[in-house]
C-alpha cells in the first residue's frame, strides 16, 4: 500500500471514535473522525479519502441499520470509487446482506479485534485505489482512441483534427507525446 | 358467568343446555387464553348450534316429540366438544362427577367420580380448585408441576345447581410470552453491551500492544501491563458470553418435516454410542411401537436432544453401572422424547432453576444446554419436562404436540 491513506471514520460515539483512531492511525494512515453523519457529505466532496468506517445505527434504540444503509447509498452515488465499510453491534445475517448488496465492501462486527478491523480498513483503502487506477486507465484509452481516429479521419492533419477535438495544435501534440502517437 | 335455565325443561334437554354452556365456556375460555384456534372451533361449533336451535324452535313442534332428536344432537355437540383442548367436568351439588369430555377423559385416564381421584389432579390441587368462586378463574398446579388455568362457572339445570370446571394447560403459553419477553430483553441488551464493549476492548488491546513494546523493567511492564491485559481478558470473555446468548436468543422458527423415528434413532446412537463408551457408560435408544414417523424440526430436535443427552452422560459418568437411553414413544396427542440417566440427579433445591439461562452447577458450564432444549420445544408449541429418575438420576423428556 502507498503511503498516506486517508479514512474517514464515522460513529455517534466518541470513545468508539478515539478506539477507532489509535487502531487506524499509522505512518501510512491518516484518520479523521466525524461525530455526525449529516456532516459526511461535506466530508467527502472536500477530502479525497481511500476509505469510508460507518456505524449503521446512530440513533438511540434504532437497530434497524437504515442510516448506515442510508450514509452507504449517499457515499456511492457521490463517489463510486469510494470504499465503504459498514460496522454494527448488531449482529445478523439479514443485515450483513443488505450492506453488502448496497455496496459495502465490508461488514465489521462490534466489538472488533483490532487486526480485524485494520484488516478491513487496509484492504478497502487498497481497493479504492485500485478502482481509481482502472478508472484513470480507463479514460486515457479513451483519450487515446479518441485522438488515433480524428487523426485518422483526417488523414494526420494536425490542424483539421486539433480543431476537430476542440484543442489547440499544442495541446494535441503534447496529448500524441503521452500516449506515443 | 352464571347460566340459568328454565325448570320446566324436558328430558333431553338438560343435557342440551349442559352441552351449550360448556360450549360457552370454551369459545369465552379459548379467547381469554388467546387459543384462537379452539376459538374458531368453537365458533364453528356454535353456528351449527345456533341454526340447529332455530330451527327447532321455528318447527313448533311439541318438545316431547324433539326428545329423541335432542339427544341425538346432544350428542353431535358433545362430539363438537370432545374437539375442544380444555378439559371440561361438571360436577353436581354434592361434588360428584356428571359430565366429561374428551379432553378431561384424557386427563383423568380413568373413569373417576371425584376430582380429586383424577390422579394429576390430585386432593390438594382439587381442594383449591373446589374453592374457585364461580365465574373466577385461578392458575393451580398439576402434579406434574405443570401450570393449569382453573375456570368455574355455575349454572341451574334439573332443579340441581351445578359447577362446570374448565382445565386448560397454559404452561407453555406462560413460557412462550416468557420466551419471547426475554428474548427482547436479550436483543437490547446485547447491543448495549457490544457497543459499550466496542471501545473498552479496542482501547484494552492496543495498550496492551503499546506495553508489550516499554522496557521489560518498567513500572508500566510491571504493574500496568497486567492491568490492561486483565481488562482486554474479561472484555473478550464478556463478548463471548453475550454472542453465545445470542445464539440461543435468536432461535429460528422451526420447519416442520416428517422424519422416520428409525433414522433419527440411528443419528442420536452414532452421534453418543462413541463418547458414552469411551466414558464407560451404557447407552440404549429405544423405540417404542408408535414411534414410527415424526414431525418436528429435526435439526432444532436433533440439537436439543444431544444437550440433554450429553447433560446425562455428565451426570451418570463414574457411577457403577453407568447408563443413559433415549426413549421415544408417540402418544394421542404428543410426540415423546425422553433422555434418561441413572446419574447424580438434580438436588430439589436446584429444581426450579432448571430451565434458568446461564445456571450452571457445572464448574465449565455455560448454563446454556438445558435452557435451549427447552427454547426448541417452545418453538415446537411443545415443553421440556423435569422429573427424578428411580431408584436415581434424572428424566428430561421432550414433549411436542403431535403436527400430523
Amino acid at each position: 500500500m502507498s503511503p498516506h491513506s486517508t479514512v474517514l471514520v464515522v460513529d455517534d460515539d466518541k470513545d468508539v471514535l478515539h478506539a477507532a483512531e489509535l487502531v487506524l492511525s499509522s505512518e501510512t494512515m491518516r484518520v479523521k473522525v466525524l461525530e455526525s453523519p449529516g456532516e459526511v457529505e461535506a466530508a467527502i466532496e472536500r477530502t479525497m479519502f481511500d476509505a469510508l468506517l460507518v456505524d449503521m445505527n446512530f440513533a438511540v434504540g434504532k437497530r434497524d441499520g437504515g442510516q448506515g444503509l442510508g450514509l452507504l447509498a449517499l457515499c456511492r452515488r457521490s463517489d463510486p470509487t469510494l470504499s465503504v465499510v459498514l460496522m454494527t453491534a448488531y449482529a445478523g445475517v439479514a443485515l450483513a446482506v443488505e450492506a453488502l448488496k448496497g455496496g459495502a465492501v465490508d461488514f465489521v462486527m462490534k466489538p472488533w479485534r483490532n487486526e480485524t478491523l485494520l484488516e478491513a480498513v487496509r484492504s478497502a483503502s487498497a481497493l479504492t485505489r485500485q478502482r481509481r487506477q482502472e478508472e484513470q486507465i480507463t479514460l486515457d484509452a479513451l483519450e487515446r482512441q479518441t485522438i488515433e481516429r480524428t487523426l485518422e479521419r483526417h488523414r494526420g492533419n494536425i490542424s483539421l483534427s486539433a480543431a476537430a477535438l476542440g484543442i489547440s495544435r499544442a495541446a494535441l501534440y503534447r496529448r500524441m507525446a503521452k500516449h506515443a502517437l | 358467568m352464571r347460566f340459568e335455565f328454565p325448570l320446566h325443561a324436558l328430558q333431553g334437554l338438560p343435557r342440551l343446555t349442559v352441552v351449550v354452556t360448556l360450549f360457552t365456556l370454551a369459545l369465552t375460555l379459548s379467547i381469554e387464553t388467546h387459543l384462537y384456534a379452539t376459538a374458531v372451533v368453537a365458533v364453528i361449533v356454535g353456528m351449527v348450534l345456533l341454526s340447529g336451535g332455530t330451527r327447532a324452535l321455528g318447527s313448533g313442534r311439541p318438545l316431547e316429540r324433539t326428545a329423541f332428536e335432542s339427544c341425538a344432537k346432544s350428542d353431535y355437540l358433545q362430539s363438537m366438544l370432545d374437539t375442544v383442548n380444555a378439559a371440561l367436568i361438571v360436577l353436581d351439588e354434592d361434588g360428584r362427577v356428571a359430565l366429561v369430555n374428551r379432553g378431561a377423559q384424557r386427563l383423568a385416564g380413568t373413569p373417576v367420580h371425584r376430582l380429586a381421584q383424577v390422579p394429576l389432579i390430585g386432593p390438594s390441587t382439587a381442594a383449591r380448585i373446589e374453592v374457585i368462586p364461580p365465574g373466577q378463574s385461578d392458575v393451580v398446579e398439576l402434579v406434574d408441576g405443570q401450570a393449569v388455568l382453573a375456570t368455574v362457572s355455575e349454572f341451574h339445570a334439573e332443579g340441581q345447581s351445578s359447577r362446570l370446571i374448565a382445565l386448560q394447560r397454559i404452561a407453555s403459553d406462560l413460557e412462550r410470552v416468557q420466551l419471547r419477553a426475554w428474548r427482547d430483553v436479550m436483543s437490547t441488551l446485547s447491543h448495549e453491551m457490544m457497543n459499550s464493549l466496542t471501545p473498552i476492548a479496542s482501547l484494552a488491546e492496543t495498550l496492551h500492544d503499546r506495553m508489550q513494546r516499554m522496557p521489560v523493567d518498567s513500572e508500566a511492564a510491571a504493574i500496568d501491563a497486567p492491568a490492561i491485559e486483565a481488562i482486554a481478558r474479561r472484555s473478550r470473555g464478556l463478548l463471548e458470553f453475550v454472542q453465545r446468548y445470542r445464539e440461543v436468543a435468536e432461535l429460528p422458527e422451526p420447519r416442520i418435516v416428517t422424519i422416520e423415528a428409525s433414522e433419527f434413532a440411528l443419528r442420536m446412537e452414532r452421534l453418543i454410542a462413541p463418547a458414552a463408551a469411551k466414558r464407560n457408560i451404557l447407552f440404549e435408544c429405544r423405540l417404542d411401537a408408535t414411534a414410527q414417523r415424526l414431525a418436528l424440526d429435526p435439526v432444532l430436535t436433533e440439537q436439543a436432544v444431544v444437550n440433554l443427552l450429553f447433560n446425562a452422560l455428565d451426570a451418570a459418568e463414574g457411577i457403577n453401572g453407568a447408563m443413559v437411553a433415549l426413549h421415544v414413544r408417540v402418544t394421542q396427542g404428543d410426540i415423546e422424547l425422553a433422555v434418561i440417566d441413572n446419574g447424580t440427579g438434580v438436588d430439589p433445591s436446584n429444581r426450579t432453576q432448571l430451565f434458568v439461562p446461564f445456571f450452571t452447577t457445572k464448574a465449565q458450564g455455560s448454563g446454556i444446554g438445558l435452557n435451549l432444549a427447552r427454547n426448541i420445544a417452545l418453538v415446537h408449541g411443545g415443553r421440556l419436562t423435569y422429573e427424578p429418575n428411580v431408584p436415581r438420576g434424572s428424566v428430561f423428556t421432550l414433549v411436542f404436540p403431535r403436527s400430523d
